[in-house]
């Protein structure tokens, strides 16, 4: 597997050769349920820059809240780690691969909450309605900071305070039930925050939210990440927000990352077909009424079915026969610091295929009659 | 707090009131009367009742005054404590009931006591080693302890410990004990007796809050909370125990209400098999008897129980879930 997201040449401004708080090497997860095992993720491979954020996208069921999870090792049964590696390099420890600490180990569980935080989708169950938002921060920093219950309080006092929520010194002893959802999610994000992780996986944090609020609880996680000096991998469908708060984008499909690059790169000039579908299918403001929005032709296949080649040829309008449905590409590096996997971008024995090839590749696809072909702009 | 409270007393007075009358019909409905029975005894003693007789005996007990005004008599009284004759024992209500209703409540709460301090621990047990061996065993004595009669369960018990055990059963204190007065000694010798009753009266119950504690638990570990709870790092067994069980309470408290009739219902077969001083034997007699003031207030103290049940149910929610108190 190649070593990512440090791409070998390209424009990017970090130098160091590897400076990412966590790298993610072949993961495989898997789901052994009765009725057969789902691969939900199959040997995905990224890494989240230091102090920056990595945007994890794709559709639903792609496995991305499943990397998130796999992180912590807090997949849900019946799923396992069946091969991989989870390297993080908190500050002040020696890099660690986190699969070699067992799951409920003492070790592990010293990670979690301290060096990896992480918040979720649904900020309506994801506190505790019988406990106060007091008394689950203080919960978390006694854990890992402090032993002492008044100075607890006073730490979680203080990162509530910076989540921009008002008369934080009441909020310690509310309910969950009596704030809004925006609030809890603030809640959240100051529990998640509140032992200074080197890392945030934050599981589609806005979606269960309205535009305004989401907007906010954005502002909030960047403020936060600039005070800490902290990592975000931000695991979402939402594009929109993809542009706003990451660095880098990582595309996923079926398990597998099908596109890794710069969030400006990603969205000048997308690579590969899935990540040019996703774009064509974001609604254009003056694109007046009567246009239909496109989508993405057929839909993902089931998730006990084992397709040859590549996960994406059978939806895919640029799909090589003989090529895409035999051989199942790898994410390689392309040209301009990308990496993409994808045989339109790189021959099947690797090597990378120049721009013009591909643009030639695509027009002797459309001449022959075959499915039609958009260009990337 | 207290409004809620004091409104929820009303109610409860309100409710029993209306319980009181419904039920006081409902047992004059059947034709015949106490009185039937008693003349019956007298003539099968061989005494000749003549009609004059009956006819007085009928007027002194009111057996043919509308029903409203048999109510208001009794009623009326039963607010300072008199809740009548029985005929059939010829003893006043109170004193028969008296005796024994304390002794009915405290088996029937020692016996709910013993199916959640039992139930609790096993179905959690149960749910977080889910699809394993000790769960399928669990399982299977659930169904076992819901589906097994309780007074087979009673006999069986019974000769167990008396045959292997050489436990006295059918009778609450040992002969050394059975008239001296109370102690700590008669206490111990009472408990050492009373524990085969509740065990069977509780066994219903165990099961069937283990089944519904296993359920609850699984679904509230599958709760967004839980994984939060995870991810700040706290061990497997504060998650559980203090983040997922108390949430999976609820329907536990909730049937509290509920279990203090069931329990107490459940305990008349248990002590006509196990011989006990309860309640229920009595009870059952006052039916069979159509001895109306004796049934009547039995069903009125029942009522009372499933009331003030109900309210303790609801007062131990509240200190469980902050979202159900009142603000």
């Amino acid at each position: 597997m190649v070593t990512i997201p440090r791409p070998a040449s390209g424009h990017d401004s970090t130098t160091a050769a590897v400076d990412n708080v966590v790298d993610v090497r072949n993961l495989h997860v898997e789901f052994h349920t009765s009725l057969g095992t789902v691969r939900a993720v199959n040997g995905v491979s990224l890494g989240v820059p230091r102090g920056k954020t990595l945007g994890v996208v794709g559709e639903s069921g792609c496995g991305k809240s499943v990397t998130a999870f796999a992180i912590m090792q807090l997949v849900a049964t019946p799923g396992v780690i069946a091969q991989g590696e989870i390297i993080l390099r908190a500050r002040g420890k020696d890099p660690v691969n986190l699969l070699t600490y067992g799951k409920a180990s003492d070790d592990m569980r010293a990670v979690r909450g301290r060096h990896i935080g992480m918040i979720f989708q649904e900020p309506m169950t994801a506190l505790n309605p019988c406990y106060t938002i007091g008394n689950q921060i203080a919960e978390a920093i006694l854990l890992h900071r402090t032993s002492d219950p008044a100075q607890a309080d006073a730490m979680a006092l203080d990162i509530l305070s910076r989540v921009g929520l008002p008369s934080p010194s009441r909020l310690m002893t509310t309910f969950p039930h009596q704030l809004s959802g925006g609030m809890r999610q603030r809640a959240m994000i100051a529990l998640a925050l509140s032992c200074e992780p080197d890392l945030l996986l934050a599981d589609e944090p806005t979606t269960a939210l309205d535009v305004t609020t989401q907007a906010q609880i954005l502002d909030v996680m960047r403020e936060l990440q600039q005070h800490i000096g902290m990592s975000i991998m931000f695991v979402t469908h939402n594009l929109g927000v993809v542009a706003q708060m990451c660095d880098e984008v990582a595309v996923m499909y079926l398990g597998r990352i099908v596109e890794q690059a710069s969030v400006d790169e990603l969205f000048d000039s997308p690579k590969h077909p899935y990540t040019r579908a996703l774009m064509r299918s974001i609604p254009q403001l003056g694109s007046g009424r009567k246009g239909r929005l496109e989508v993405i032709q057929g839909s993902i296949p089931g998730q006990f079915s084992k397709l040859a080649g590549c996960q994406f040829h059978p939806r895919c309008p640029d799909a090589i026969a003989g090529v895409c449905d035999v051989k199942s590409p790898s994410l390689l590096p392309i040209g301009d610091g990308a990496h993409v996997s994808c045989f339109l971008h790189h021959d099947p024995s690797g090597s990378p295929r120049s721009p013009e090839a591909v643009v030639a590749h695509a027009q002797s696809m459309t001449g022959a009659g075959g499915a039609t072909v958009t260009s990337p702009n | 707090m207290i409004t809620f409270l004091i409104r929820r007393l009303l109610f409860m007075v309100v409710t029993v009131v209306f319980i009181s009358m419904i039920s006081f019909v409902l047992i004059e409905l059947p034709p015949g009367s106490a009185l039937d029975a008693k003349l019956q005894q007298f003539r099968s003693r061989g005494l000749n009742v003549t009609s004059d007789v009956v006819k007085s005996l009928e007027e002194r007990y009111g057996i043919n005054d509308p029903i409203y005004t048999k109510y208001w008599k009794w009623i009326s009284r039963a607010v300072y404590g008199d809740f009548g004759q029985s005929f059939y024992l010829d003893q006043p209500v109170s004193s028969l009931i008296g005796s024994r209703i304390w002794f009915s409540i405290g088996m029937s709460t020692a016996a709910l006591l013993f199916a959640w301090l039992v139930a609790i621990p096993v179905g959690v047990y149960s749910a977080t080693h889910r699809n394993s061996l000790p769960d399928y065993l669990i399982t299977v004595m659930q169904f076992l302890g819901v589906a097994i009669p309780e007074f087979l369960l009673a006999i069986v018990l019974m000769f167990i410990a008396s045959w292997y055990f050489g436990v006295e059963v059918g009778v609450l204190y040992s002969k050394a004990y059975r008239d001296a007065p109370w102690g700590v000694g008669k206490l111990l010798d009472l408990l050492s007796h009373l524990w085969l009753p509740v065990v069977v009266i509780g066994t219903h119950s165990t099961a069937w809050l283990t089944r519904v504690m296993r359920a609850n638990l699984l679904d509230v570990m599958g709760a967004q909370y839980v994984q939060t709870a995870r991810s700040k790092g706290l061990g497997e067994r504060v998650v559980v125990w203090k983040h997922a069980v108390r949430n999976a309470l609820h329907p536990l408290v909730m049937a509290l209400g509920a279990t203090l009739p069931a329990l107490i219902s459940g305990e008349v077969i248990v002590s006509i098999v196990l011989n006990l001083p309860t309640t229920g034997p009595l009870y059952v007699q006052a039916l069979i008897n159509k001895d109306m003031y004796l049934a009547i207030t039995f069903l009125l103290f029942l009522s009372i129980l499933l009331v003030v049940g109900n309210l303790l149910a609801d007062l131990a929610l509240a200190w469980l879930d902050p979202r159900v108190r009142l603000e």
